[in-house]
């Protein structure tokens, strides 16, 4: 840690004791809070999770899920089965399956798009029709199978659905978590229509899923590994590197990209840097030296919002899930659990917030997507990577009640701090009383090496809380912000107008750039 | 000439495996009796107990020559040619033969020409014999001094330096596990002089639960002194190869062989006894049981494998109706001796194996086929890739039989249990089967025609169930509908209802089981039916709790029928519903009517295969990047348990027998005027073909797949099918191409490869190249029948046309055999 602010502020242990007595304090008053009134608000209240009962034939271990004609859902399986299902938008004894197509090599992609269903399997991107009306496909057309496998387990392929411009994106998973040993392995591609593939993104490590944002921007999520400190979700911008280096060899393979990037340093030769530079093994020092690459929008904190990131839904449900319009869901197969993610873009880059959503899924969620209804249907398995719901896979669904929790509903990064806008009125009083809220400052080290913990501590001081005319948002000021930490901010003080606590009083916003005032 | 005796490999191995063995003793479980040695099965002094192998040891080495390899060995390199060799990294345009050069019976690292590996993979643990020898002009120092390396599948590299007073950082000299461990002692020779690696390889070994219980070792031993002891590693492999480095320099190499050590169960491999022989004439026990039963119809036929290397039967639960003629097929595709012995309901069959084991001696002579009153039927200990068949009748009494493989070690997971049903057909379903629910607090069942019902419908699989609606209490359901009485007779009603219920056959109530309460005992009514319809109506409250609903007919000569969606589980086994395999452990894709599509990785069949299952017992990898099927089997299809559990990695080797590999590996299928001397075409590991695209496949009515690809503009189509029962032997493997463009002159399509290739009756008779999948060999030998077909070289071609029809069969069934160890 050399940075003058780090070294400036050397209360640590003060903040740590503080935060400790405000906590205690803070769940005192929760507690009294559930004395007085009628019981504390669960999620369940707000977002039930409804499991289905999956065909008794087969292991349903969903990989994608994409929406069909007539509220039918199509599921692909890691398996290498695709299920159709009718009636999962309604109760679910209507649930009826048909089995659409098998022997495919674990579907990790779905897309429809005029009658047909393009799947991503293994090697291939392929559509697949069924011609005679039987429900069960007899056209499996291959679209794309350009890039390389190995035959290691690990090089998994995940699909998209078709973004604005009509093309596909392909993610493929590194052979293993540092190496690329067949061509584009470690890259994200995409398929045009007339099937050529286009290299794309370079950087790719482990990913978990990929999706859209409301403007239809290309986001997806990577895992936890070399080179990536916690799961996070990345930004895909067409020319970009996107953190791991392992594939970056194959550039020569890919002009249209450009220039190779710039290795990041491997951390044999960090020991040489001079005292007062920036470690040279932290992203936001590598940003500067390697033009190409992109940090992370959002680090999904590791073992805090889960352990190994995977769908990204995005709600363009206008209003029918809720008061989250636009915003991302995203899943993780490890904790069995729905994050959710506000973005904005600051100097060009987009960095945001992760908040808790919904827990107690049945099994490891692998996929997830939303319909125009507001029905975020998600599935997936716990095979090979354990997963606390307990059940080897699943097939569930979220609704919204039409009650409305009290949430933080979107962070905005601020020049001197963050500003705060809930879904329903605060009490103004908590609100803007400084002891409502506590922050942290942390990042991860950027390195070769697997994983990594939580670096670079630092508590700063929240100076001020001002609560808007309205009630309905708070502008915070830190004594200092730190560009390229996560900010911890908790917000268990704060009430809402009819004295409740936010439902989920965490979040964690990745600040890659600080805007001006 | 100086003669400079090495030490005696021979010698010095013997107390090697003296020692290994007491370092082994403890973790060998402990003997059942005192009277027993470990492994609990034989008895001190045991003249019965079968004699270990007679292995002629290798000869001696001295500088000079290398000794002879032992008779049990295979000869990886014997001072001749690199033929067991090949290029580790294989370059665009290049082959893999090894490039290094021999000379004088040893082999020299030519620098900055690559590793050279072995060809094949040895599995399970081994023991490596290497001769090296370092330049003897000494050039460089430290770690430039006649560098190489041995690398062991899963172990990390075991130095080759020249470490005669030369320094250098200690787990970098010779004989060191590199940048792990340095040896024990520097046993280094001179340069130029022989020195030897004798190396043992114990692979990690897994419990029945499949956690690793005993880690991969590591023992090395340096010109006869142990310089690296047990030393574990985490590999899992359970296989693996030998390569050599290049370190850039020219190290030289001879005399290496490997050799198969069976730790875990020497006796199993041993000879029999002088005058033993007869101990393996047929057991004691008769093989058909008595039965009074009359036979019935014609026999069910039961087919029960053994899955290769997992202990366990293909099929772990079969259905039969009581008295039912049985003929059971029991063949044996693992690479052990398995049986299957039939128990009576309610046998401990784990213990009624081990009883054996009090007297091993007699079991052994029995060829462990118990000595069990309990034990009704069974088939002999059949040999790996052997088969038995059995006849016998199923019991008259239903109930759930247990079958075990009564073979020592075995039983504890080999088992699954045949359920006798009851005999008979079974009744008609209801018909117009109607629901009426009503909404009530009650405590016993109301008077349902006095009230109004909530709400009322169809139940359309006419089968009596609870969950028509969300209530979940204090509501009321009447169902009617129409049984039809196959013939005049007895009828018995069965029902259990959690809370009250009672049925009603033409108004009369016939069995009730009324009150609040759970569903544990069944009651029951009998009464007497004309032939044709009658009336049913089933009265059913729930209060709160649990709540479910079972019913149930039987009548004259017909078997218990559910009325209920839900089945007692009394009624289950009576049932004789037959289950589907445990998902969690052998999980053999079966072929029915259509072909089974299987996309993954498996063994031989590339990167990007698409496994087809046919009817006919056939099964192909057809591949999307070498465009044709790559390897052809017979015999079931595939396991899919090594990709359906954990995270699924690896390749599957296929589950059927006598695996064929027509043309080659990673070839294409057609050539433009090929010389009969040249290398046909092919596409490197990690390269592709760029006059090739591959454009998926479509299933037709029948769902057998028509691939699609195109090559140098022409369009081709093609699909396969069995001709006959490829399993019996009589199967015929038939391919059809069509060809759809401008066909380019002197275009060929390769139908076949191998050693020897020769016409006989309108077909040809082909030799394969050699064939090892997962160090199973296999004999790759198949006939090949086209019109138009010559042989060029290795190679049998057909001059392209646009309707090819090609048909690959198998030798004669007496003669397959898979994988012989």
């Amino acid at each position: 840690m050399s940075d003058a602010i780090r070294t400036a502020f050397p209360l640590h242990s003060l903040m740590k004791t503080f935060r400790i007595l405000s906590t205690l304090l803070l769940a005192a008053s929760v507690l009294h809070a559930a004395d007085s009134k009628d019981p504390a608000p669960k999620e369940s209240d707000y977002y039930p999770i409804t499991t289905f009962e999956t065909p008794k034939e087969t292991a349903l271990e969903v990989g994608s899920i994409e929406l069909l004609p007539e509220g039918k859902l199509a599921l692909g399986t890691r398996r290498g089965e695709i299920w159709t299902v009718s009636g999962a938008d309604s109760e679910p004894v209507n649930v009826k399956y048909q089995l659409f197509a098998s022997g495919q090599h674990e579907i990790l992609g779905l897309a429809y798009k005029d009658g047909w269903l393009y799947e991503t399997n293994r090697y291939e991107v392929a559509r697949l029709k069924d011609r005679t009306g039987s429900g069960r496909a007899d056209l499996f057309e291959t679209v794309c199978d350009k890039w390389g496998v190995s035959g290691d387990y690990h090089e998994y392929a995940w699909g998209s659905r078709f973004d604005k411009n009509g093309d596909l994106w392909v993610l493929l998973c590194l052979t293993g978590s540092f190496t690329s040993d067949a061509e584009f392995r470690g890259w994200a591609v995409r398929i045009k229509p007339d099937g050529t593939m286009v290299p794309t993104c370079s950087g790719i490590r482990s990913p978990g899923g990929i999706g859209f944002d409301a403007d239809g921007e290309v986001y997806f999520t990577d895992n936890q590994g070399p080179w990536r400190g916690a799961c996070n979700l990345q930004h895909l911008i067409p020319g970009t590197f996107q953190g791991h280096p392992g594939g970056n060899k194959w550039y020569d393979h890919a002009p249209n990209m450009g220039p190779r990037p710039v290795d990041p340093l491997p951390e044999a030769f960090q020991v040489n840097h001079k005292k007062g530079d920036p470690d040279p093994d932290r992203l936001e020092a590598e940003r500067k030296r390697i033009k190409q690459l992109v940090p992370p929008a959002i680090y999904i904190v590791y073992g805090k919002m889960g352990n190994s990131s995977s769908f990204i839904a995005c709600d363009l449900s206008k209003g029918k899930f809720g008061p989250f319009q636009k915003q991302l869901f995203i899943g993780d197969q490890s904790h069995s659990i729905v994050s959710r993610a506000f973005l904005e873009e600051v100097h060009g880059v987009k960095q945001g917030v992760v908040f808790p959503f919904l827990k107690g899924f049945q099994s490891g969620l692998i996929a997830g997507r939303m319909n125009d209804n507001g029905q975020l249907f998600v599935g997936g398995s716990d095979r090979g990577w354990g997963a606390k719901g307990g059940k080897p896979f699943c097939f569930e669904r979220v609704d919204w009640t039409g009650k409305v929790p009290f949430e933080v509903l979107e962070m905005h990064a601020r020049h001197d701090g963050f500003e705060l806008t809930f879904t329903e009125p605060v009490d103004p009083k908590t609100a803007g009383d400084i002891a409502s809220y506590s922050a942290r400052q942390f990042t991860y080290a950027y390195r070769e090496e697997y994983g990594g913990g939580e670096v670079d501590e630092v508590f700063p001081k929240i100076t001020q809380a001002v609560v808007a005319p309205d009630h309905k948002s708070v502008r915070l000021t830190f004594d200092h912000l730190i560009q390229g930490d996560i900010h911890e901010l908790h917000f268990d003080g704060v009430r809402s107008a009819d004295g409740h606590p936010i439902l989920h009083p965490v979040g964690y916003y990745t600040l890659n750039e600080i805007p001006e005032s | 000439m100086r003669c400079l005796p090495l030490t005696l490999v021979a010698f010095s191995l013997v107390a090697i495996s003296t020692f290994l063995h007491a370092a082994e003793a403890p973790s060998t479980p402990e003997p059942k009796k005192e009277n027993l040695t470990p492994g609990g099965i034989w008895k001190p002094g045991d003249i019965s107990r079968p004699r270990p192998r007679v292995v002629t040891p290798p000869g001696y080495t001295t500088n000079d020559a290398p000794g002879h390899a032992p008779s049990d060995a295979t000869i990886l390199f014997d001072g001749k040619d690199l033929s067991h060799w090949k290029r580790d990294k294989v370059a665009a345009g290049q082959d893999d033969t090894a490039p290094w050069k021999v000379e004088n019976g040893y082999f020299e690292v030519v620098p900055k020409s690559g590793y050279l590996r072995t060809r094949d993979k040895f599995p399970g643990d081994t023991q490596w014999h290497i001769e090296w020898a370092t330049p003897s002009v000494v050039v460089g120092k430290s770690q430039g001094r006649g560098n190489s390396g041995v690398f062991l599948t899963g172990f990390p590299e075991i130095q080759v330096l020249d470490s005669f007073e030369n320094d250098t950082y200690p787990d970098g000299q010779a004989a060191a596990l590199y940048h792990q461990y340095p040896p024990l002692v520097n046993a280094s020779r001179k340069p130029g002089e022989w020195q030897t690696y004798d190396i043992i390889v114990e692979r990690a070994k897994r419990d029945a639960q499949g956690k690793v219980e005993k880690k991969a070792r590591l023992t090395v031993i340096h010109n006869g002194l142990v310089v690296q002891w047990g030393r574990e590693f985490n590999s899992t492999d359970q296989e693996g190869d030998l390569a050599l480095q290049d370190h850039g320099n020219p190290v030289r190499y001879r005399n290496i062989w490997v050799r198969r050590l069976n730790l875990a169960d020497p006796d199993s491999e041993g000879t029999p006894p002088p005058g033993a022989v007869a101990s393996t004439a047929a057991p004691a026990v008769p093989a058909t049981p008595k039965t009074s039963a009359p036979p019935a119809a014609e026999p069910k036929t039961v087919t029960i494998k053994t899955l290769r290397a997992q202990m366990r039967y293909d099929t772990t639960e079969f259905a039969v109706e009581a008295g039912r003629n049985v003929k059971l097929i029991f063949q044996n595709d693992d690479e052990m001796p398995h049986n299957l012995c039939f128990f009576a309901p309610g046998t401990d069959v784990i213990a009624a194996a081990n009883k054996q084991m009090e007297k091993p001696e007699e079991a052994l002579k029995r060829n462990w086929i118990p000595d069990d009153p309990r034990m009704w039927v069974h088939s002999k200990l059949v040999n790996p890739h052997e088969r038995d068949e059995i006849d016998f009748v199923a019991p008259e009494k239903p109930g759930v039989y247990p079958y075990v493989c009564t073979f020592p070690g075995h039983a504890a997971i080999m088992q699954g249990k045949m359920i006798v049903g009851e005999g008979g057909p079974r009744l008609p379903a209801l018909s117009g089967l109607k629901f009426q629910l009503y909404l009530g607090d009650w405590k016993n069942l109301p008077d349902f025609s006095a009230l109004q019902p909530h709400r009322e419908g169809e139940v359309k699989d006419n089968l009596v169930q609870l969950k028509l609606d969300d209530y979940k209490n204090d509501f009321g359901l009447v169902f009617t509908g129409k049984l039809d009485a196959p013939k005049d007779g007895d009828y018995t009603f069965l029902l259990a209802s959690d809370d009250g219920g009672r049925i009603l056959v033409d108004g009369h109530k016939v069995a009730d089981d009324d009150g609040v309460h759970p569903a544990t005992d069944v009651r029951e009514g009998k009464v007497h039916l004309s032939k044709g319809a009658h009336d049913f109506r089933l009265e059913y409250f729930q209060a709160a709790g649990q709540s479910e609903l079972y019913a149930a007919w039987r009548g004259p000569g017909y078997a218990i029928t559910p009325l209920s969606k839900t089945l007692h589980p009394d009624w289950k086994n009576l049932l004789a519903k037959p289950k589907k395999h445990d998902e969690t452990t052998g999980m053999p894709l079966v072929v029915g009517a259509e072909p089974v599509i299987y996309r993954n990785f498996i063994t031989g069949g590339g990167d990007r295969g698409i496994a087809v299952g046919y009817p006919g017992n056939a099964s192909i990898v057809w591949n999307a990047e070498y465009f044709g099927p790559v390897i052809a089997w017979r015999g079931a299809f595939i396991d899919a348990a090594r990709h359906w559990n954990g995270r699924g990695g690896g390749f599957q080797l296929p589950l059927g027998f006598d695996v064929i590999r027509p043309a080659g590996e990673n070839t294409l299928p057609f050539a433009i005027h090929p010389s009969p001397d040249a290398p046909w075409p092919a596409v490197p590991k990690g390269e592709r073909a760029d006059d090739y695209t591959w454009k998926g496949y479509e299933l037709d009515a029948q769902r057998y797949p028509t691939f699609h690809y195109e090559w140098k503009g022409l369009k081709i189509s093609e699909r396969l099918s069995v001709d006959g029962d490829a399993f019996a032997g009589n199967g015929h493997l038939v391919r059809v191409l069509k060809i759809e463009g401008q066909i380019p002159e002197g275009a060929v399509l390769r139908l076949a490869t191998g050693s020897q290739i020769q016409p006989a009756d309108g077909a040809f008779h082909v030799t394969g190249d050699k064939l090892v999948l997962d160090g199973h060999p296999f004999d790759n030998a198949f006939q090949v029948a086209a019109e138009g077909a010559v042989i060029s070289g290795k190679n049998l071609i057909l001059p392209l046309r646009p309707d090819v029809t090609v048909s690959y069969s198998w030798p004669s069934a007496h003669n397959h055999h898979a994988a012989a160890q």
